[in-house]
């Protein structure tokens, strides 16, 4: 409470220093997976306030109903076989709330409960990526960036941060450099965040989007559990229709995430 | 590079404490502010070498602007602090060996950039329909074969078995440089050759197999291809897969490869006696598909032969009755003589022989006769075939392809057979043999990118002698004016030409409508030839008039068709129409007639998808048929031991309605989905059988009656239980024919049904085990309007365990019950099998081990509208096989 007179003097003084939701910069991403199911591109744009930024999902083209498509083949032993790919779509724009004045993170996704997708929220702390930044520069878009690796979840990621933009953030979790991120890549190649467009200070003072409220939340902990139970429960499930012979292989569950681990899983 | 919770004092006494021992680490601390002295939250800090060129540790300050950073050595750096709506503020300082403190107050200045655009380079190049991944991006040079190598290409998933898809469906080819080897068998190609070589890997999507018809044609088809370093030099790699077991049972197949930029060879070798058809697994590469193909005319010749004594119809897996003795050996290669060029060759040599027993009782059931017939058949046959493709494909690169594809085939066969009919023993002969040339050509052009033109034409040869003998009479009764015969002989051929050439043309509209139209003339011409003699030891004594042929049948078809889908959201209509004009001749000794008929056949198809997940479809088409060479022949033409049949003598147009309706709902995410699906099938006229049937000899003609009616509705649903993680699937499907035929000159209303229904439950269970059970049961009833009726049961149990990811062990249990086949009519196979991979892709070994319970015959029960018949056939013993599988 001693601080309160202070910090009204900041707000006073300083707009940028408190907790505003002013808009300074939009960057626009462009998100590449390459895990199976093809290429898929998804453009995102993140919001950045002092403290706080949304990254959020672009024109999602969204039911909530689940798609399926089917292929057969005869295989070598002149047997059929099915090919199933089930894909399910999230009620509402992915979007990932980074806040360090609470130091929570927070993303509004969904779970499938084996018919349609469900919003959650998932709270989480920000994570402190150990970072090791390199020598290395390079241009993008005339803003001199540097290298820099870090784990995180995972994956090895090579990122390219601008000091020009001197904000911790960047596209989805990954933050924690002394400088804008325009760039990841994982070391599978398998996961990518590109800047496409940057706006600063944003054009048009935008309104910084809000959290959906009021839903379902749980801690990431919670929300991974329960959502690999579901995953199995659905290759198994479909495992039992399949006709006399067809086999289908649980061990191949091939995780397609940008997570591929927690750091609550390290203690098994 | 840590990050200091700020306690200046314990840090300093901890320091001076242990100093003697380690020099400590200086930290540096402070607080940021905007010139009103405001704290700033957020703000970077980072500590830079001297120069200012790397960063040896950063940090952020908390909510109230302060920072603490402790570094590893003292040395001269230069700090650097920076935050969003201020200046950067940069100082050089001395570390010292104790905590240093450094205010900062930064200047206020906004950000100003231009709106930027990036331009990103990357390892994936998006082309229309086509992804390439460059391999350098990807690959860490530990890949061993190609597969290894996709497994990281993005996109991409391959499968535990190889199967590679991309977005959820599997390819349908892995390509060379365009070339393709494989078709669906692939997997031979990615799991064996070397990774090394390959350059970029495509992902063709909406993929055609003729380039230029990709986009125009309806296609969801995905296929691969790999390109290679410009300087890949040709190496050999093989793949060899043998096992050997008790009784001498023996498996062998070798693969060996060599691919270049520009040729490449492929040879295949391998044998076996255990009942697998060594031939099926590379069909697909002297036979190749075309369903579908718009670029061929279809292959309209007769396939089957006029007398084939070895052609068992069983419900159970083929290999169980397959006792053989097979080898092949295949050589494939594509060259390329100039850049825009292409030659594929294919030889393939395959010497089989086989050996069936099958012993039968049949108890015939007719108005006016009824007897009992007992036969024991035990074959033996060989045959031997050769075949050779050529391809050759010239692609101006632009917008043209010319394609010629000439295959070349000789078989013969050799069957003999030791029969006893009734307590009579007999030796039957049948040598066979074909040769069949085949030549395509075709000219594909796309003027436009949304219409392409194909020019195409066929010619084939083929000749079908075959010379049957055998040394019994059975035909007293038919032939009494020759009481001496006692051996029958006949000789046949059949030489048929076939040339067609035809026009198409596809236009994709707007709206993803397309239209097909297709124009084509087609000429068959057949000669018919047989002669069957009655011989007196080994003395032709008489060739019985009636049971001759010597026919020239000629027919030509012009036809034109249109074809047209419009679509309309969730809807879509597909209407259809050819108009066929045919010319008919048929040409014997005594006998020359023609025709000219002229039909429509009209077809029309709905689609609709109200939901995600249903579907509702309904088609009608009416279509005529112009008859072919076996419905037409007037002579009687024997057709095994103890048969004749022949056809109408004259031209037939026979024409029928068809209906279907198919509905459903659910999909297999879901716990409950089911689906229905009927047709009803009116043929307005058809060819049925006038039968004289007696104990020794039957004769089947054919006749042109109306009005046959056939429909069939199935029903199928699943249950997902997720209390025991498995799922129920129950489905049932009725069906039944009516419609007429003459036995023994008495005309009856045939009515046949037949209901099958089966359950079955499978796990899903997450752990080393699970299970596969179900039973299925088919009654069946035809009325003649004697009734019969019959019941057969087929249960199985399939039990599989995993054990770890290498290792595999699966027991199979199958039991099959004949409720009309007397005393034994149950029986029992159990089969197992364990695989334990030792290293993927390199080496693996399996046991197998094949009806365990070693039953060596099996009685099924079938039914005809004029018999019921029981027959027994002779079983691939139990086996057992050690096998290996080693890439080199």
């Amino acid at each position: 409470m001693k601080h309160l007179p202070f910090w009204l003097l900041c707000l006073l003084t300083s707009p940028l220093a408190g907790q505003s939701n002013e808009v300074l910069g939009k960057v626009e991403y462009t998100r590449i997976l390459h895990y199976d199911k093809d290429i898929t591109r998804k453009d995102f744009t993140l919001f950045i306030t002092s403290q706080r930024t949304i990254f959020i999902e672009v024109e999602p083209e969204y039911d909530s109903a689940s798609h399926e498509d089917f292929a057969f083949r005869m295989n070598e032993d002149g047997e059929l076989e099915m090919n199933i790919s089930i894909s399910a779509n999230s009620p509402d724009p992915l979007t990932y709330e980074t806040d360090t004045q609470s130091g929570m993170l927070r993303t509004l996704t969904s779970y499938f409960d084996g018919s349609i997708n469900r919003p959650v929220l998932v709270e989480e702390e920000i994570t402190t990526i150990p970072w090791q930044i390199l020598k290395e520069t390079k241009v993008i878009a005339n803003l001199e960036c540097q290298k820099a690796v870090g784990k995180f979840r995972g994956r090895e990621y090579t990122v390219w941060f601008t000091r020009k933009i001197p904000v911790r953030f960047g596209p989805w979790k990954l933050q924690g450099l002394p400088g804008l991120i325009l760039e990841a890549t994982d070391k599978t190649n398998q996961v990518q965040f590109l800047a496409t467009k940057i706006e600063f200070p944003a054009q048009g003072s935008p309104a910084l989007p809000e959290m959906k409220k009021n839903i379902r939340t749980l801690t990431l902990k919670e929300f991974v559990e329960e959502d690999s139970k579901m995953a199995e429960r659905m290759m198994s499930k479909i495992g039992t229709k399949l006709p006399r012979g067809a086999m289908i292989s649980m061990t191949d569950v091939v995780k397609h995430e940008i997570e591929l681990e927690y750091e609550f899983d390290q203690n098994k | 590079m840590t990050i200091l919770n700020y306690r200046p004092w314990s840090l300093a006494l901890a320091g001076w404490i242990v100093s003697v021992a380690v020099q400590a680490q200086p930290t540096i601390y402070g607080k940021v502010t905007d010139t009103s002295g405001a704290g700033i939250p957020d703000a970077s800090i980072l500590v830079l070498d001297s120069a200012g060129r790397s960063v040896m540790v950063f940090s952020f300050t908390d909510a109230e602007g302060k920072y603490a950073i402790k570094i590893q050595e003292t040395t001269r750096v230069r700090m650097t602090c920076s935050a969003m709506g201020f200046a950067e503020a940069s100082f050089s300082l001395s570390l010292k060996d104790r905590p240093q403190e450094h205010n900062i107050v930064l200047q206020e200045r906004p950000l100003e950039l231009q709106e930027v655009i990036v331009r990103a380079d990357q390892p994936v190049l998006q082309k229309k329909d086509t992804t390439v991944f460059d391999v350098s991006s990807f690959s860490d040079g530990t890949e061993d074969v190609v597969e290894d190598l996709l497994k990281k290409i993005p996109g991409l998933t391959v499968g535990e078995d190889g199967t590679i898809s991309v977005n959820g469906k599997e390819v349908e080819k892995v390509m060379i440089e365009g070339d393709d080897l494989f078709d669906k068998g692939y997997r031979v190609l990615t799991k064996n050759m070397p990774a090394q070589p390959v350059n970029k890997v495509e992902v063709l999507q909406r993929y055609s197999d003729n380039r230029l018809l990709r986009g125009v044609e309806e296609s969801d088809k995905v296929a691969l291809n790999l390109t290679l370093h410009e300087d890949a030099k040709s190496q050999w790699f093989t793949h060899v897969n043998g096992g050997y077991g008790i009784k001498e049972r023996h498996s062998l197949s070798a693969n060996a490869f060599n691919f270049s930029k520009k040729n490449k060879y492929y040879l295949i070798g391998g044998g076996n006696n255990i009942g697998d058809d060594a031939t099926g697994d590379i069909e697909h590469l002297f036979n190749p598909s075309y369903v579908d193909d718009v670029t061929t005319l279809e292959d309209k010749t007769p396939s089957g032969q006029l007398i084939d004594l070895t052609t068992l119809n069983l419900d159970f897996k083929k290999s169980r009755t397959n006792l053989n003795n097979d080898k092949l050996i295949s050589l494939n290669g594509i060259i390329r003589p100039t850049e825009k060029s292409r030659l594929k060759g294919i030889a393939f040599f395959n010497h089989d022989t086989r050996t069936f027993r099958q012993s039968t009782t049949e108890t015939f059931n007719a108005i006016n006769t009824g007897f009992t017939n007992t036969e024991d058949h035990r074959w033996n046959h060989r045959h031997l075939d050769g075949f050779g493709r050529m391809e050759f494909t010239h692609d101006n690169k632009v917008n043209q392809v010319f394609k010629s594809i000439s295959s070349f085939q000789q078989s013969d066969g050799n069957t003999e057979n030791r029969l006893a009919f009734n307590e009579a023993d007999a030796a039957e002969s049948l040598e066979t043999s074909r040769t069949r040339f085949d030549q395509q050509l075709s000219v594909t052009r796309k003027p436009a990118e949304n219409v392409v033109w194909i020019l195409k034409g066929r010619y084939i040869d083929d000749t079908q002698p075959q010379h049957y003998h055998t040394d019994q009479f059975f035909f007293a009764d038919l032939f009494p004016g020759a009481p001496d015969a006692n051996a029958v002989r006949q000789q046949l051929k059949r030489k048929t030409r076939y040339a067609g050439a035809g026009v198409s043309l596809l236009k994709r509209g707007n709206n993803n409508d397309l239209l097909e139209i297709d124009a084509q003339n087609e000429i068959h011409n057949v000669r018919f030839l047989s002669h069957f003699a009655l011989l007196d030891d080994g003395v032709m004594i008489s060739q019985p008039g009636g049971y001759q042929n010597d026919l020239h049948y000629f027919s030509n078809d012009a036809h034109v068709a249109a074809q047209y889908t419009k679509w309309l959201k969730k809807f879509s209509l597909t209407g259809g129409l050819a108009l066929h004009a045919l010319y008919n001749r048929i040409r014997e000794a005594e006998n020359d007639g023609s025709q000219y008929p002229l039909f429509l056949n009209p077809s029309i198809g709905i689609s609709w998808r109200p939901g995600d997940h249903q579907k509702l479809s309904g088609s009608y088409t009416f279509n005529t048929t112009n008859a072919a060479l076996p419905d037409v022949y007037r002579g009687w033409t024997l057709t095994g031991f103890r048969s004749f049949a022949r056809g109408t003598g004259t031209f037939n147009q026979p024409n029928a309605s068809t209906s279907t309706l198919h509905y459903q709902n659910g999909s297999f995410a879901k716990d409950f989905s089911f689906y229905v699906f009927a047709f009803h099938t009116r043929s307005h006229s058809f060819l049925s059988g006038r039968n004289v049937i007696t104990q020794n000899y039957a004769l089947t003609e054919r006749l042109l009656l109306r009005n046959r009616d056939m429909m069939s509705i199935h029903f199928g649903a699943d249950r997902f239980l997720s209390a025991i993680s498995s799922n129920l699937k129950f489905d049932v499907s009725y069906s039944q024919a009516r419609y007429k035929n003459i036995v023994n000159d008495a005309v009856r209303d045939i009515h046949t049904t037949g209901t099958v229904a089966s359950v079955e439950i499978r796990s899903g269970f997450l752990g080393l085990f699970n299970f596969h059970s179900g039973t299925r049961w088919t009654f069946s009833a035809v009325q003649s309007p004697i009734r019969n009726r019959f019941f057969n049961q087929n249960t199985f149990l399939d039990l599989v365990f995993r054990l770890r990811q290498q290792i595999l062990f699966q027991l199979q249990f199958e039991h099959y019950y004949f409720g009309s086949a007397g005393p034994e009519n149950e029986y029992v196979f159990v089969d197992a099998q364990w695989r334990y991979t030792i290293k993927p892709n390199k080496l693996s070994l399996m046991l197998r081990a094949n009806n365990l319970a070693n039953v060596d015959a099996f009685t099924s029960v079938s039914l005809s509208d004029i018999s019921v018949s029981t027959t027994s056939y002779a079983l691939m013993p139990r086996f057992v096989l050690l096998t290996a599988e080693y890439r080199f």
